[in-house]
């Protein structure tokens, strides 16, 4: 089997670009979507997008911008201003996960390539359709969508399907913010650098501020071969709100195992799955893959039966 | 006019609702809407319901506003060649393409745009128009200003909720109950029903409400927290939400008891129309007393299912 394959993570701000190491990827989708206050957020911060761009440019990199999750009308402004650094940087694609934006763009006459992010909601082969004719060419569907389903909207939807390989689940965006409804407005920008732990039991949710997601880290690394069996060409790994180390280990293990199972010579490694169990604080789960609850894990053996 | 619409859970309820003074009452397709089962409708007592509203001069709009699997569209195209016979007046959905199907396939029902659409925006407005929606649900955090400006410049009818629950995160774009459980199994005809997923099955767990102990790396910060999911009723506004132009002032409620959700209607709608009658001189002093009693026993029920849920979830 050989075929290309793009693997892509997230950098929020140029500090988190010049820490990664960026020749285990591919691509990568600049800003966070969630905060625009988030410091030095490359979905806004002009001088800072710019040196990025060159920097990936000169890499031979994909360069995606993200755009805000949930904007009210008085966000709107945030939300041009990205586009129009989007258009002036010349980025290859624009995320989007607030369908809204697609209106907004067409608006400009902004014709630059839609991703849709995970808060878009695209559940089904016939909104994929229906978003291609607003400039949509790749969606990520949302995390609650199955393994099945989304070979379902590869095959029909008429656009490319990112598959999410590994990190946290995101789980909700949220009007107001955290860690200053709790602290005090003073705590901004500096609190959300440091995600705070919610944990119940046996369950845990990491909180950001503005978002929610999964506190066990999401992981396909024991069921690449199946993901790649789906025809998927475009793969991420959730890289938002986490450590350069994180990026680059996961990053590192993510590729090697792509290019060997494209080659035909890949197989589970034990050692490689327990890097990522030391690299996730709460363990692992599968996320909705296979159909069940978001939190759980099943192993090669155990997914077999799933 | 500004139209009164009220949530039909059971059949019983749709009658609550149709004495307490709706214009209109919206139902569950089974397996197809926003609740867990016990407060959706076969297609059997949706047909009853519609013919029972008709008779009285009144709308039934059905919530078909899950997000289904890809394998469910042809599914979704028989119920609504079921539906369009009954005949209904609307359909509430939130998938796009859903949407464009029943605007190209069954031109003569309107489509309305679900709150799990989770429109915050008059440019998201815009898009669920080109898709088929004749009316949209607004966020329930949006401001009047945002509201009006949708109203005045996209062209379609705007629907506001005045008895809801906002969720703790952005309704229709959170997980975090089925990140906690989530279960599906198909019906007799195929139909997938989801357990856990607000968006795709309609249970949630609620698990936003169950008390957390937050951990910050860093710092000393360790406390508990519940992340506030908080129903609510709009009262003072609504003069202001009628001259805005506002169409459909819709309360929330299937899981409530049929009797509190005919008494919600009944106060709404006597508000209503003496704010049409008056305008914006109406003296809500008196509305104000028995909708304190009504929230009172509201907040009963609320809170025992809330409890039961997030008891559900660790089962």
């Amino acid at each position: 089997m050989s075929r290309e394959f793009e693997l892509s993570t997230d950098l929020f701000s140029l500090e988190d670009l010049q820490q990664t190491d960026r020749s285990l990827y591919d691509a990568f989708y600049l800003g966070n979507p969630l905060c625009h206050l988030y410091r030095g957020n490359l979905m806004t911060e002009e001088s800072d997008l710019f040196a990025a761009v060159e920097i990936l440019r000169g890499e031979g990199k994909k360069i995606y911008l993200t755009t805000p999750a949930a904007p009210r009308m008085k966000e709107i402004p945030v939300v041009e201003k990205a586009l129009d650094l989007a258009v002036r940087a010349k980025v290859d694609g624009v995320e989007v996960n607030n369908l809204g934006v697609l209106t907004l763009m067409k608006e400009r006459g902004i014709s630059i390539p839609a991703h849709t992010g995970p808060f878009a909601n695209v559940y089904t082969d016939v909104s994929a359709r229906y978003l291609s004719t607003w400039g949509v060419v790749r969606v990520r569907p949302n995390p609650e969508v199955s393994y099945k389903e989304c070979v379902d909207i590869r095959e029909n939807g008429g656009v490319d399907v990112t598959v999410v390989l590994h990190g946290k689940i995101p789980l909700g965006v949220v009007p107001d913010c955290f860690f200053t409804e709790e602290k005090g407005e003073e705590v901004c920008p500096e609190a959300c650098l440091e995600p705070a732990w919610l944990t119940r039991g046996e369950w845990v949710i990491r909180h950001v501020g503005k978002g929610v997601s999964s506190g066990l880290d999401f992981c396909l690394y024991e069921h690449l071969d199946r993901v790649v069996e789906g025809g998927f060409s475009f793969f991420r790994i959730e890289g938002g709100y986490e450590t350069p180390e994180y990026r680059n280990r996961v990053g590192k293990i993510y590729r090697d195992s792509l290019e060997a199972l494209l080659a035909g010579r890949w197989v589970p490694s034990e050692s490689r799955l327990e890097e990522l169990r030391s690299l996730a604080r709460y363990g692992l789960c599968n996320g909705y893959f296979f159909g069940t609850t978001g939190r759980k894990y099943f192993d090669r053996a155990a997914a077999g039966g799933v | 006019m500004v139209e009164l619409l009220a949530s039909g859970g059971t059949f019983e309820m749709v009658q609550a609702c149709a004495e307490g003074g709706a214009d209109a009452v919206y139902v569950g397709a089974l397996g197809w809407s926003r609740r867990r089962r016990e407060y959706e409708m076969d297609d059997e007592t949706i047909k009853r319901s519609a013919d029972f509203l008709h008779e009285r001069g009144k709308k039934i709009r059905v919530a078909i506003n899950t997000l289904p699997a890809s394998d469910e569209v042809d599914l979704f195209r028989r119920k609504m060649e079921k539906f369009a016979s009954f005949p209904i007046d609307d359909v509430i959905l939130t998938d796009p393409g859903l949407m464009r199907i029943v605007k190209e396939e069954f031109p003569e029902i309107k489509v309305h745009a679900s709150v799990g659409c989770t429109i915050v925006n008059l440019y998201d407005a815009l898009l669920y128009k080109d898709a088929g929606a004749s009316q949209v649900v607004t966020e329930c955090r949006m401001p009047l200003d945002d509201i009006r400006e949708i109203r005045e410049k996209v062209g379609v009818g705007v629907e506001v909720l005045v008895h809801a629950t906002t969720c703790y995160t952005f309704l229709g774009r959170c997980t975090m109950s089925s990140y906690t459980k989530f279960e599906h199994s198909p019906d007799e005809t195929g139909k997938k029903h989801f357990r856990g997923s607000p968006n795709r099955g309609g249970l949630c767990y609620r698990i936003c409400l169950t008390e957390w102990e937050v951990r910050q790396d860093g710092g000393e910060w360790e406390k508990s927290v519940v992340l506030p999911n908080t129903a609510y009723f709009i009262f003072d506004d609504i003069p202001a939400l009628i001259e805005a132009g506002v169409t459909t002032l819709k309360i929330q409620g299937r899981e409530y008891s049929p009797g509190l959700v005919g008494e919600m209607v009944s106060l709404y709608r006597r508000l209503i129309d003496e704010c049409i009658e008056r305008g914006k001189g109406v003296d809500i002093r008196p509305y104000r007393e028995e909708l304190e009693r009504i929230q009172s026993r509201r907040d009963a029920e609320r809170t025992e299912k809330t409890r039961s849920l997030i008891r559900e979830a660790t089962l």
